[in-house]
């Protein structure tokens, strides 16, 4: 039977908050299984998924800071209202988005204030 | 010259308004064969439009499938630029067609954009209105019965098969058999008719040669500026034949709801059948009979049952459907074919073998039925041709039993002769629709026996003759049965007068 991504997300989430397991040992029966499924291809995708579900029991969110150069300290600063403690936080650089920021937060929620879609909805008018 | 554009790009710069909120967004994992598998979005509607980033473009999709963890997307355009990883965004509208006045003899494509070269539809001042292409049908409080017939202008169909405004009538045959003859000649009849319904003619993967043509014709014969042509080509994505009618259908409701009447013709519900098809599949949908999905009979129900007569509170303008379905090899008991004759409101079903036989349009009679345009037909034809279906029946079963006798009594003969001079006045050459009220007089002349003495063969000309004789001589009376639209005894007397009038002036 196929196990999809969510499933195995959810499993593996659920064994991590068994606090009694081995972890070196809980790490290669997970690799051993997906190998044994054939879905060895979608790890990736299912940390992604776990991670993603664990920052959701804890009530926290996934961020991803989206800019045309790395940020600075001052630009950082401005952010940390934001930006609680324990929220998982991935900077991200883009040259195409020409200056500002794009924020998506838990891959369903997107702030966009870069020069690249100003341009855009300029042209298209 | 720099100058100026250095101008207006600072015009547009200082007029530029952002507008900073949050989007709900979703990223593309899967493209294939022009559907998306899209992650995120959990919170969006069915057939909503989306917006796919693909490098720099925006390209629409809408959302069909709504699983558990991903969206089933339809794209709207080219899909060579999407990749997996780049970002949708909800835009909260469902998909819809501007609509208006302007869209008249023009030719679109199924969201709308101009296919015939002729510039934008609607100008900054024009108004227009937006219209969902999936639409709830009106209720039954909302509705009245079928009462203004739809003239065809082709006299088997108006005599035998009567079709009312805000009917569903299924044109069905094989291939070549003259299916879109008949729609075009019913477009090109509306010409002339009092409350002249707007004509939409939907063309579902058909060549572009074959949609310029029926352009032009319309064209040549007048009838291109109350006509608006809905094309999703034979070389257009599936989604644009899966959507052709439907944009047909909200452009029909523009006008039904103005009080107008309208008319939309889709051709063909076939190909429409196949295109879902093949989006169901790619969409991995479960496959059904002849790998059709389960809901494919709503697809077609729920199309054709937003034709309708209104009420006269909502205005009394209606949507007439003429929905056309090719048939393989003349088996009417296919899945679709059976499908679409028990959603509509009957069939003219046209046979190849009458079509090579030279009885043009091949319209089998004994199979084709309407089953609401009786009380829609003028007081006028009902009268005249009350019995014709009849006589054509008794005359097919006398015809076949005197195949095998060789010696047949005079009645029998009568009889035949009046048969085959009925088949004859029934025939009709393409582009040529004939007026209900001469319709009647020539109908009259051929039931009540004033043509039996001429042969079979001279029956064509002898109607030309005729028709041009009460055209030019007896206008009044073609006038009259116009206006009153139907016999009185009064009538009667005057059209006997002049039939004999005409015989005699042949006799000479």
């Amino acid at each position: 039977m196929k196990y999809k991504v969510k499933d195995y997300a959810k499993s593996l989430v659920e064994i991590l908050s068994n606090n009694k397991l081995n972890d070196k040992k809980l790490t290669i029966s997970f690799i051993k299984l997906l190998e044994r499924q054939g879905d060895f291809a979608k790890a990736k995708e299912i940390l992604e998924q776990a991670e993603f579900l664990i920052t959701k029991q804890q009530g926290k969110k996934s961020v991803v800071l989206e800019t045309a150069r790395k940020l600075t300290e001052s630009q950082k600063k401005n952010l940390a209202k934001f930006i609680e403690k324990g929220d998982i936080v991935k900077e991200k650089i883009n040259p195409e988005l020409i200056a500002g920021i794009k924020i998506i937060v838990d891959g369903e929620r997107q702030f966009d204030q870069t020069m690249l879609k100003k341009i855009n909805s300029l042209f298209k008018k | 010259m720099s100058y100026e554009i250095l101008e207006k790009l600072k015009k547009s710069i200082e007029n530029y308004k952002d507008n900073p909120e949050w989007e709900e967004v979703g990223k593309v994992i899967e493209v294939a064969d022009g559907i998306l598998k899209i992650s995120g979005l959990s919170k969006i509607g069915a057939l909503e439009v989306l917006s796919v980033e693909s490098s720099g473009e925006r390209v629409s999709a809408v959302a069909l499938n709504l699983e558990e963890d991903s969206v089933g997307a339809l794209v709207l355009g080219n899909c060579e630029h999407i990749k997996a990883g780049q970002t949708v965004k909800r835009t909260k509208q469902l998909l819809s067609i501007s609509v208006g006045e302007n869209l008249l003899g023009r030719v679109v494509d199924p969201l709308g954009n101009v296919l015939d070269g002729k510039g934008p539809i609607f100008g900054a001042k024009d108004k227009f209105e937006n219209y969902n292409l999936e639409n709830n049908a009106p209720n039954v409080l909302n509705r009245e019965g079928v009462n203004y017939p739809m003239h065809t202008g082709i006299k088997a169909i108006d005599s035998m098969i009567p079709i009312g405004r805000g009917q569903r009538e299924l044109i069905i045959g094989d291939r070549q058999t003259g299916k879109t003859a008949i729609a075009l000649d019913v477009i090109i009849n509306q010409k002339d008719e009092e409350n002249r319904p707007i004509c939409i003619y939907v063309a579902i993967g058909q060549k572009e040669s074959k949609v310029a043509k029926i352009m032009q014709t319309l064209k040549e014969q007048g009838a291109l500026d109350y006509t608006i042509i809905v094309s999703a080509s034979a070389s257009s994505p599936a989604a644009y034949w899966y959507l052709a009618p439907f944009a047909g259908c909200a452009i029909g409701e523009y006008f039904r709801d103005k009080g107008k009447d309208a008319l939309v013709i889709y051709d063909d519900l076939s190909k429409h059948a196949w295109s879902y098809r093949q989006i169901s599949l790619l969409l991995k949908r479960p496959p059904g009979r002849e790998a059709y999905p389960g809901d494919v009979f709503y697809l077609h129900s729920r199309l054709l049952e937003r034709s309708a007569k209104l009420s006269k509170e909502l205005g009394g303008g209606s949507l007439t459907a003429l929905p056309i379905i090719e048939t393989q090899l003349g088996d009417v008991t296919a899945y679709i074919p059976t499908n679409v004759i028990s959603i509509t409101d009957g069939q003219i079903y046209l046979e190849s073998d009458l079509f090579y036989q030279g009885t043009r349009p091949a319209v089998n009679v004994g199979l084709s039925v309407s089953r609401v345009g009786g009380s829609a037909q003028t007081k006028a034809m009902k009268k005249v041709a009350g019995k014709l279906r009849l006589e054509l029946a008794q005359f097919r079963e006398l015809q076949t039993f005197v195949q095998f006798a060789s010696d047949v009594d005079e009645a029998t003969k009568n009889r035949i002769n009046k048969g085959r001079i009925i088949t004859e006045i029934l025939k009709q050459p393409d582009l040529y629709p004939i007026p209900f009220e001469k319709q009647v007089l020539v109908l009259y002349a051929t039931l009540n026996g004033h043509f039996d003495k001429f042969q079979p063969a001279e029956i064509k000309k002898i109607e030309e003759e005729f028709l041009e004789y009460t055209e030019n001589l007896h206008e009044n009376l073609l006038a009259k049965i116009k206006k009153e639209r139907q016999i009185t005894d009064e009538t009667e007397e005057d059209i006997k007068k002049v039939i004999e009038k005409f015989i005699e002036t042949i006799k000479k």
